[in-house]
């Protein structure tokens, strides 16, 4: 999108230096031919990688108002340090000022594995590809080698299911019973559900991290809900709940959206978590708009359920949106009882000190009543100290 | 008669002093024995006030409430009133007097504070709840006062002027009714009776017109709704000179329970005794007279209405009299002021009402 963009508003080509800390570091710069969506190398470079440097740099030129962008390009990269906490990030703006958000962990989330599609995901366009592809000879074959959890039974039966014989040659369909085969596997039921294995979520250790380190709150609360599936689309939601320390106290309620470890900053109205965290009655948790305190929904899958082409927002699938509903409630819950403690300690405090005002003030006039020196009260204070200690 | 009244005031003080002493000494042991200080004492709840018809006043019941300096929500009035009787000790050891106003801000000078005045004077009442007291038994005083006219010798009794003696004719507006003279011994009279009135206007025309030496009257002044120490000050001279008091007050269901209120004290006060005239009449303006007198009157409101009806059912208000004008006013409809009279000329109600009156009621 980037590189897209600076082509057409600049027309320079993308610089692109890489090495895996292997013995070559590999230079190409290039265009893209955009009628036929494929590069056009310009020019490629191989080098000896003598001190074993490993990374990537990519030189991209866009044209942009850098000072009618500049607040949504910092919060964008602030953001993008609380679901990297484990990356630096160094920004030099036009202005020469330098922005540093530094990591705080050295690990990474574990890998994401490698996966086949699931059949319930699956569209006529993809399926012709991996017709084109495939060097099965028989519908029972290709079930099993090119789509996920499917084994020889689960593949027997939705054959079965869609009618079609399991020696029948993949090459061999024709177009309308491609598209009845999509439409069979996209209705049959007993397709094991996707694992999630292929996802990369950012963990609950590493989210609170990352907001701590650049939200700075008093109290924060993650978690991550278990993997679902919309439409054969493995995801897994993750949340989070700021509150207090340098968290500002907004009208409205402070919401932070991600999706696969990117901030989402555009059309906040319009997503599915705006709903939801709108829709939720926060004096239920004793919280209400004007105190601080911040939502995270951060989702994971290997298909954002996008509403628009504009990947701003997120749409609303019943799968998503409930788990984004009952994680926003968890984390809720959990600051509702930190609250609640906090209220308390302060309360007993408050208690403690009225009593630690007027016992004294009892000792001293009815000492002076009687004639005689006040007697101690630190013996009463003390045992109401220890009842609280319970 | 002089020397039993000094005495038992001199005793009341003793006595005062050393229950205060004695509740400072409990509270102190309580606390040296490791406990909360808490107290008990009569409660003065709706439920706990209860109407004596031997006493003819109202007095608590057996119902007690405990204040525990250990229950948070006891903590600042139980302060409150350790302070109060520490406060009330000193004015009263040093016979010095004070205003309920004027605890009220004593009080911000050894760091207790009250919201308001409401605040401190409910605690004064707390304190006369638990030592048996009045107010004015440990010096402190209301702000309002009321005057007194007519042949009593008095001699005081606080500090400066202990001795010193004084005729109460001596000033024609009358003497007030503070707490001098509240706690002055009554040397001599020449009365055969007690007057008092409700309004001001009233009482210095009686002055005017003598009818201190006409009817061998003590005039007092009640300013409305008689203070505590007017109460007291009726009370004595019932029964320290053994005169028979009669009221006037306006003819309305306000003016009769200014009379009542002399007469067999208030629910308010159901904590205290010796404030109130059991034998004491209520001579006037009554309901009646309005009739027979022809006086310029005024159509009941329905406030004063409402007021009849719960005088009606109030256990003070059973006898004949009582009822008799309660149904009167109820028929009539009509109530008028003291000042009524005037309409007959300025001497009308010393030379036609009063002698009349005070034949009827007389003994």
């Amino acid at each position: 999108m980037t590189i897209l963009y600076g082509q057409i508003t600049t027309n320079k080509p993308v610089k692109v230096i890489s090495s895996t800390g292997a013995s070559k570091i590999y230079e190409y710069t290039l265009m893209i031919d955009i009628e036929r969506n494929r590069p056009v190398i310009l020019d490629r470079r191989v080098r000896e990688n003598e001190n074993k440097w490993h990374g990537t740099i990519v030189e991209v030129y866009i044209e942009g108002d850098y000072y009618k962008a500049m607040p949504k390009i910092l919060e964008y990269l602030k953001q993008t340090a609380i679901v990297n906490p484990y990356a630096s990030i160094t920004f030099v703006d036009p202005r020469g000022r330098l922005y540093k958000f530094e990591r705080t962990v050295s690990v990474l989330p574990p890998q994401p594995k490698e996966t086949l599609p699931h059949p319930h995901g699956i569209d006529v366009e993809t399926m012709y590809r991996i017709i084109r592809v495939t060097n099965c000879k028989t519908l029972l074959d290709f079930m099993q080698k090119h789509f996920h959890r499917v084994g020889k039974s689960i593949a027997k039966s939705f054959l079965r299911f869609a009618g079609f014989p399991e020696d029948a040659d993949p090459k061999k369909l024709k177009p309308e019973e491609i598209v009845n085969l999509v439409q069979a596997m996209k209705s049959f039921e007993e397709f094991l559900p996707p694992d999630a294995g292929c996802l990369s979520p950012l963990g609950e250790d590493l989210l609170k991290v990352g907001v701590l380190k650049e939200l700075e709150p008093e109290f924060v609360a993650v978690s991550q809900r278990k993997p679902s599936a919309y439409s054969g689309h493995p995801f897994i939601i993750e949340v989070g709940i700021a509150y207090g320390g340098k968290i500002p106290a907004s009208e409205d309620i402070l919401l932070y959206r991600f999706a696969n470890k990117i901030p989402l900053i555009y059309d906040e109205s319009g997503d599915v978590s705006w709903k939801i965290v709108k829709s939720i009655n926060w004096r239920n948790y004793g919280l209400a708009p004007g105190m601080p305190f911040a939502v995270l929904v951060h989702i994971c899958s290997t298909k954002i359920p996008w509403k628009t082409v504009g990947k701003e927002m997120i749409a609303d699938r019943p799968e998503v949106s409930r788990e984004i509903l009952n994680g926003i409630r968890e984390v809720a819950r959990q600051l509702e009882i930190y609250l609640s403690k906090k209220e308390k300690a302060k309360r007993e405090k408050a208690r403690l000190s009225i009593f630690a005002k007027y016992l004294p003030k009892i000792a001293e006039f009815s000492a002076k009543l009687a004639g005689r020196d006040a007697p101690s009260v630190d013996e009463l204070l003390r045992r109401l100290r220890r009842l609280e200690g319970e | 008669m002089r020397g039993s009244s000094a005495m038992k005031s001199r005793e009341k003080r003793k006595d005062v002093l050393l229950k205060l002493e004695r509740f400072g000494r409990e509270l102190c042991e309580q606390i040296e024995k490791g406990s909360f200080p808490q107290i008990t004492m009569p409660s003065r709840s709706i439920e706990n006030i209860f109407y004596n018809p031997d006493l003819r006043q109202y007095v608590l019941g057996n119902k007690t409430v405990r204040r525990s300096a250990g229950n948070i929500r006891h903590l600042r009035p139980f302060t409150h009133l350790v302070w109060m009787a520490y406060f009330t000790h000193e004015l009263t050891m040093n016979q010095k007097t004070s205003t309920l106003r004027d605890v009220f801000y004593s009080a911000q000078a050894y760091d207790i504070s009250f919201q308001d005045q409401d605040e401190s004077d409910s605690i004064i009442t707390d304190l006369e709840t638990v030592l048996g007291y009045t107010r004015e038994d440990f010096n402190v005083f209301p702000e309002e006062s009321s005057a007194v006219f007519g042949d009593l010798t008095i001699e005081y009794t606080v500090p400066n002027y202990e001795g010193k003696r004084l005729n109460l004719t001596s000033h024609p507006d009358g003497v007030m009714i503070g707490p001098a003279l509240t706690s002055a011994d009554f040397v001599e009279t020449s009365a055969d009776k007690v007057i008092a009135i409700e309004k001001g206007g009233l009482f210095t025309r009686f002055i005017e017109e003598r009818v201190h030496e006409k009817f061998n009257a003590i005039l007092v002044f009640l300013r409305g709704q008689a203070p505590r120490s007017t109460r007291y000050f009726i009370r004595r001279l019932n029964q320290e000179l053994g005169l028979p008091v009669y009221i006037f007050t306006d003819a309305d269901p306000w003016g009769m329970h200014i009379a009542m209120v002399i007469i067999s004290g208030s629910a308010n006060a159901a904590h205290v005794k010796e404030l109130t005239t059991p034998d004491a009449k209520w001579a006037g303006v009554w309901a009646s007279d309005i009739v027979s007198y022809k006086l310029p009157n005024d159509k009941l409101e329905d406030v004063d209405i409402k007021r009849l009806h719960e005088l009606m059912r109030d256990p003070r208000y059973k006898g004949e009299i009582w009822q008799r004008e309660i149904n009167l006013f109820m028929k009539n409809q009509r109530k008028c002021e003291l000042e009524a009279f005037s309409r007959y000329g300025l001497t009308h109600i010393v030379d036609a009402y009063l002698p009349q009156r005070l034949k009827e009621v007389g003994d």
